[in-house]
């Protein structure tokens, strides 16, 4: 995914764009699309929500051009923008069934409904890594995917999350925690593929 | 000390949340605890699972429907410019790309006060036009089932949180940014908060019907059409009607689309919400992202019932 103008710094394609380039805003969505794509969908946890939420932060990115300051990379700004638009939509979508109360614990009940999780993790189902990303609360999910399967520094999460790395770093490892049981079969073979999905996760 | 540590503290152990005494506890009994030892080392092993998953590449589909979008906004950014009634006058007749360009291009209307700083700043780029493949003979009217009449940029909802940079206080909302795409069952208001539920599922629908539109008829029929559209038959719609009435609608609240036939030629119908009513615009079979092709407009009475 090599792009053709790939020379050109992200930030001077945005300036283009501000600057009225008709083609710098596409060939930064080229260039970041994938990373930005996975985060949406991972975080989302179904493709047609994630399109939209793409859809969303991209649109969201090309008008706001102008107020990005340059005090973090366009990257980081790019990641903030679309996750922002998933935990949008999760908000929303959570506020149809029942209001949300903002409570841990609440969330968790929402984010297992349907796979039968069982709370005391001690006889977990064997889940694929997607599906047991699913049974996170959004934002603890938001902070793993974007530290753990991106790579982003606990800091630059933090920035694109809008919370403290010491915030990041706890709902890390209470991810982590939380996942353990259900991806310790993996241990060793590091593929998802020979994994079963959970009979409730048609929804992806 | 030789309580055992679950995996929460472990975890939190690990990327250094705790400290002091219960640090130097944990350490101690890692030390000696070969259960423990091994339920941290499980932990570790959580990380490296999902750092080496495969990330998942964007389906062909979304990068289409996403640059289309793109190009939409470029074109409906500068296609805002140009006030439809000038057009009336030229019913199946469009003026060529390049003269349609042209006459976009020009300074923003000065009724446009409120815009975003990086909206003014643009000039209609060239752009390949998305050209519609019209349906001959038929009404598609678009119901909001499927394409969603989101109002991305100015909702209350997304506004704050995509950055932490500050807008304009009276903000793009007032200018109309309202966005039109193809979005899962969503239909905002100007003001963003207000959601109907339109029904049905996901998925982009059009009605279909055949009505023959006629410039001295023009407003009564497109009131009826308001009127009725739910009785239409439902089909699915391109994702070039949806960047062409992007492109009519250039920013307003869309309330009803169709792509009708206009005086014997196939057409594109876009019923915008105004404030003070509903205005209905008529586009040629030429109308795609790059070039809206308005044929003809009426205003409809304030007061239609939609269904």
């Amino acid at each position: 995914m090599s792009p053709s103008a790939g020379t050109t710094p992200d930030a001077e394609l945005l300036r283009q764009h501000v600057g009225g380039d008709p083609e710098a805003f596409g060939e930064l969505f080229r260039r970041h699309r994938d990373r930005l794509w996975a985060v949406a969908l991972r975080t989302l946890g179904d493709p047609d929500e994630a399109a939209d939420a793409l859809q969303d932060g991209m649109l969201s990115a090309f008008r706001r051009a102008g107020d990005f300051r340059g005090d973090s990379a366009v990257t980081t700004w790019l990641h903030r923008i679309v996750v922002n638009a998933c935990l949008d939509r999760l908000r929303r979508r959570a506020a149809r069934p029942a209001a949300l109360t903002g409570d841990m614990e609440a969330l968790d009940v929402l984010a297992s409904d349907g796979f039968a999780m069982d709370p005391t993790g001690t006889s977990a189902t064997r889940l694929d890594i997607d599906a047991a990303l699913r049974m996170l609360p959004p934002p603890q999910r938001a902070a793993l995917v974007l530290v753990d399967m991106l790579g982003f520094s606990v800091s630059d999460a933090a920035e694109i999350l809008d919370i403290s790395p010491g915030t990041v770093k706890s709902r890390c490892a209470r991810s982590r925690a939380r996942l353990l049981p259900y991806l310790d079969h993996l241990r060793g073979n590091r593929t998802a593929s020979e994994t079963v999905s959970p009979q409730g996760g048609g929804d992806a | 000390m030789n309580r055992h540590f679950d995996a929460d503290a472990l975890a939190g152990y690990r990327v250094g949340l705790i400290t002091g005494r219960r640090e130097r506890q944990i350490t101690a009994h890692l030390a000696t605890c070969a259960q423990c030892a091994s339920l941290a080392e499980r932990l570790a092993e959580v990380s490296i699972l999902l750092a080496a998953a495969p990330l998942p590449c964007i389906p062909d589909a979304v990068t289409s429907r996403i640059e289309a979008v793109l190009i939409a906004e470029r074109a409906s950014t500068s296609a805002r410019a140009l006030p439809y009634a000038e057009k009336a006058g030229t019913p199946g007749k469009g003026l060529p790309y390049a003269e349609q360009a042209g006459t976009s291009a020009r300074a923003l209307p000065s009724e446009q006060t409120v815009v975003t700083p990086a909206r003014s700043r643009f000039r209609l780029p060239r752009l390949t036009p998305l050209r519609v493949l019209a349906p001959a003979a038929t009404l598609l009217v678009l119901a909001a089932t499927g394409f969603g009449l989101s109002k991305l940029g100015g909702s209350p909802a997304s506004a704050p949180a995509v950055s932490g940079a500050a807008q304009p206080a009276a903000g793009p909302a007032a200018a109309g940014s309202s966005v039109w795409a193809p979005a899962a069952g969503s239909f905002a208001t100007d003001h963003g908060a207000h959601r109907m539920a339109m029904g049905g599922t996901v998925g982009t629908l059009i009605k279909v019907s055949d009505t023959d539109l006629r410039p001295t008829a023009l407003g009564g029929q497109l009131e009826t059409l308001l009127k009725s559209y739910t009785q239409l038959p439902s089909t699915q719609a391109s994702i070039s009607v949806a960047a062409c009435v992007r492109a009519v609608a250039a920013g307003r609240t869309v309330k009803l689309v169709a792509s009708a036939r206009y005086q014997g030629s196939a057409a594109t119908v876009v019923i915008i919400d105004t404030n003070a009513g509903y205005q209905g615009l008529v586009a040629g079979p030429r109308c795609s992202a790059a070039d809206s092709d308005v044929l003809a407009t009426a205003v409809l009475p304030s007061g239609i019932s939609a269904p």
